[in-house]
């Protein structure tokens, strides 16, 4: 008597050929673009040869669109790999950390233990700006947006470019001295 | 979000979307400025398995509920072909699908995040009171044919499942208001917080007073109305694995209506303006576990109390406790199973015109399901067996099996089947009321009293039905959805004079000549419903359907009935048809316009009518919006239905403007 049961009479086929884009589908392109706007610090990299580590903390919401998107596709010279992380893993070891919604219970634990370390930390889980993440993606009349928190972003050493920062809507003291 | 997961586990079975390659590539080609402008599907995984489905469905939206410009939920099902809307007075609907609409329409499932609304004691919704913020809608799930298999019995016809959006999704303080002609005054305050790291929540109050629509000589319908509710919504998530729901609502309105009034036995019957004071309230808890990847269940319980001041100063309290489990077996199995049990109290204090005997009653109805789903040729063929057994107050046990198979023709097609049967349990209007009509007097004086006299004795209606449908994308802007169904009724009720019967009370004495309930007439109904959406640009959305019914009644020997068959063959319109479009103009502006074409009636007689409704909305900021809709634009007024049992007198639908604004910070 669910809202869930509506599914029991559907049918379970999975690929399904949406005309439409789905919203992780939409998040994973943006997580790949966010990596194109964001200066590491050289110490984050071993070599220029050294990829991009794109970790995804919790239940993997992306599927394998992630893995298709940044697949054969170079940044800033570098090429990106892809990291299921656990709690209790090195979390600094990734450059990118998505943080999975499964994880808010966990949230504080996470963002405490990359310090510090330069990673640019992206959740869509409420408030995770706020809380000290650095890019949080928020729903607004089904597209997606997203929120930077530049306290957080100078804090971990990341800049992020002007454009990204255009784009956004930018939270932290930082806005209120620019 | 939690939640969301385990929706997608029981609806996937897994996480796994996969697409086809060229749509990634595409993606990882896009610029920020251009991800920012993509719409994304919010429900994609359910709208996936949607279109998918086995079944006749039809999802109306979040989207779709702010273009439509609806002010309450039996205005939204308008958009749904194939489901009858006749509006009876300015409070009073008749809603179903697929055929016997009535103002205890008793086909028609209705669920508002896993509650019955439909009342099983009095075989109807009281659409008046299925009432919350429209913006608070996530979607509507509305399922044409029978899904007793899982809803069990009452699903005969169709399933109408109302789905909230989940704290998260509300956060912040929103302020609606509005007002026009006939919905002179309605105002929504919500505001949504965090109360922690892993609880958000709501609050609101929605108020509305609806003016009186014109009555049929003319006069006015004395029919006005207005409800004040409150009500909330907390989701937490407790641990990795666990999520609770906790939401409820309380309510106070009052309701104008005609109703009619017998002052003593030998007095003709009256027609009396009834003011009732309605009153209620819910509380529900849902507690979603999840024992691994696949393997979930959720366990939902409710309370809901009402209090209608109507002529029969009806009352109900309603405990309900559902739990179902979904589990993936091996790699081509999903099971889901289910048990549920219902405790119902009654209470009613009747007049001469309606009562009921015994006044209060405690009807109980257990049930249970199981279903499996399984992959014959895993994304192509997929079979689905699923059966419920009800036990109920009158009846005992019913089974109500079904079996479903959808075959995935193409990545575009799928053709779907199905056989199902499904029962009709009767309702305390079948088996307990008794209703007066006027008396005469007969040879010596003697006075005569024609009456309805509940048969407690009433069986189940049946029905086996068979389905077939066709869904296909043909193009990413084109889709199309068809659906042909025959339906077999048997034991359907009629009503038969029974044996007079001498009453000494209430005084004079009297001759009773009654008509009862048996399960005398059988038939068929076959129809076919389909839709198409052409999204034509980037700004124009079309959207049209149509729908066709016929209903076959015969009676079975040996009754003496002379109205069920008409009554129920004129019960629907053969055609009915709509267009939608939505226009997104410039500056925030949007055009929406909506035509539905409704066939005659035949029994009573209701001619045909055509309803336009268009509005504009204005997206001031990104938190402000504005808009003026206009209802019903093509007749000053019309009639969409007559209640055969007179209980409640009609009104005539007028035309109607609005204007609103919507506000969140």
């Amino acid at each position: 008597m669910f809202a869930v049961v509506a599914g029991v009479f559907f049918c379970n086929i999975a690929a399904a050929q949406s005309e439409q884009l789905s919203e992780y589908e939409v998040k994973a392109a943006f997580l790949f673009n966010f990596t194109k706007f964001v200066e590491w610090p050289e110490s984050s990299f071993d070599d220029s040869q050294t990829p991009i580590v794109l970790g995804i903390i919790g239940d993997d919401p992306f599927g394998d669109n992630l893995a298709r998107i940044v697949a054969g596709q170079k940044v800033q010279g570098r090429g990106i790999v892809i990291r299921k992380e656990s709690l209790g893993d090195d979390l600094r070891r990734c450059h990118v950390l998505f943080v999975s919604a499964s994880e808010r219970l966990h949230s504080a634990q996470i963002l405490s233990s990359i310090q510090p370390a330069s990673v640019l930390t992206v959740s869509d889980m409420d408030g995770f700006a706020e809380a000290g993440g650095v890019i949080q993606f928020v729903m607004q009349e089904n597209r997606v947006r997203f929120v930077v928190n530049l306290d957080a972003a100078t804090q971990n050493k990341l800049r992020l470019s002007a454009k990204l920062l255009a784009l956004a809507r930018v939270i932290g003291h930082n806005q209120a001295a620019r | 979000m939690k939640r969301k997961l385990l929706m997608a586990v029981l609806l996937a079975g897994s996480v796994v979307t996969s697409h086809a390659q060229e749509e990634p590539e595409k993606l990882s080609s896009m610029s920020i400025e251009d991800l920012l402008n993509v719409e994304v599907t919010s429900v994609s995984k359910t709208q996936q398995k949607l279109s998918q489905t086995a079944a006749a469905i039809y999802v109306i939206t979040q989207e779709d509920i702010r273009r439509s410009g609806a002010t309450n939920i039996p205005d939204l099902l308008r958009m749904v072909p194939g489901i009858d809307v006749a509006q009876i007075n300015a409070n009073t609907w008749a809603i179903t699908a697929r055929g016997f609409n009535r103002r205890y329409a008793n086909e028609l499932m209705v669920l508002l995040d896993g509650r019955s609304i439909y009342l099983p004691t009095f075989g109807g919704v009281y659409w008046d009171v299925l009432d919350l913020p429209l913006e608070n809608i996530d979607r509507i799930e509305v399922i044409r044919g029978p899904g007793g298999s899982i809803w069990g019995a009452n699903a005969v016809n169709g399933v109408v499942n109302i789905i909230t959006k989940k704290a998260s999704e509300t956060k912040g303080a929103m302020i609606v208001a509005g007002g026009g002609n006939l919905d002179q005054g309605f105002g929504t305050l919500q505001y949504g917080g965090a109360a922690g790291k892993a609880t958000d929540y709501r609050v609101y109050s929605k108020y509305f007073s609806d003016s009186q629509l014109p009555g049929v000589s003319g006069a006015d319908g004395g029919d006005g109305w207005n409800i004040l509710r409150g009500g909330f919504r907390v989701d937490s998530t407790v641990s990795a694995k666990d999520t609770l729901t906790f939401q409820g609502d309380v309510y106070t309105g009052r309701v104008d209506q005609f109703a009619k009034f017998f002052p003593s036995i030998n007095s003709p019957v009256q027609s009396i303006e009834w003011s009732m004071g309605l009153s209620g309230g819910f509380f529900q808890a849902i507690w979603n576990h999840e024992f691994s990847a696949r393997s979930a269940s959720v366990l939902e319980v409710s309370y809901d109390r009402y209090q209608r001041g109507n002529i029969v100063n009806e009352g109900e309290g309603v405990l309900n406790v559902d739990f179902q489990h979904q589990y993936r077996w091996r790699e081509r199995q999903n099971i889901v199973w289910g048990m549920s049990a219902y405790d119902s109290a009654v209470t009613t204090n009747g007049g001469l015109a309606v009562s009921f005997n015994p006044p209060d009653v405690t009807v109980r109805l257990f049930g249970a399901f199981a279903q499996d789903e399984i992959a014959v040729a895993p994304g192509r063929l997929y079979l689905t067996i699923g059966a419920r057994l009800e036990h109920d107050y009158y009846n005992g046990f019913g089974l109500m099996p079904t079996v479903r198979a959808a075959w995935k023709a193409s990545k575009r097609d799928t053709v779907w089947a199905a056989v199902s049967r499904a029962i009709d349990t009767p309702a305390l209007n079948d088996t307990t009321m008794r209703v007066n009509f006027n008396g005469f007097s007969g040879a010596h004086g003697t006075l005569f009293i024609p009456a309805l006299v509940g048969n407690p004795d009433a069986e189940n209606e049946v029905s086996v039905d068979y389905e077939m449908g066709y869904r296909s994308t043909v193009s990413k802007k084109l889709s199309l959805d068809f659906a042909a169904y025959f339906d077999q009724y048997s034991r359907l009720n009629t009503s038969e004079p029974g044996i007079p019967f001498f009453e000494s009370q209430p005084a004079p004495a009297h001759v009773v000549l009654p008509i009862s309930d048996e399960n005398l007439m059988h038939g068929e109904t076959h129809g076919i419903e389909g839709f198409a959406d052409w999204k034509v640009s980037d700004r124009l959305t079309l959207s049209s359907g149509y729908a066709f019914e016929q209903i076959h009644m015969h009676l079975n020997p040996g009754s003496l009935d002379t109205t069920s068959v008409a009554a129920a063959q004129g019960s629907t319109p053969v055609s009915s048809a709509q267009f939608r479009s939505h226009l997104f103009l410039s500056h925030g502006v949007a055009w929406d316009m909506a035509a539905y074409f409704v066939g005659r009636i035949g029994d009573p007689i209701v001619p045909s009518y055509t309803r336009l409704d268009t509005g504009l909305t204005w997206q001031a900021a990104e938190r402000l919006s504005f808009s003026i809709f206009g209802q019903n634009l093509l007749q000053e007024e019309h009639l969409e239905y007559v209640d055969t049992l007179g209980s409640t007198a009609s009104t005539l639908v007028k035309r109607g403007a609005y204007a609103k604004m919507r506000w969140t910070l």
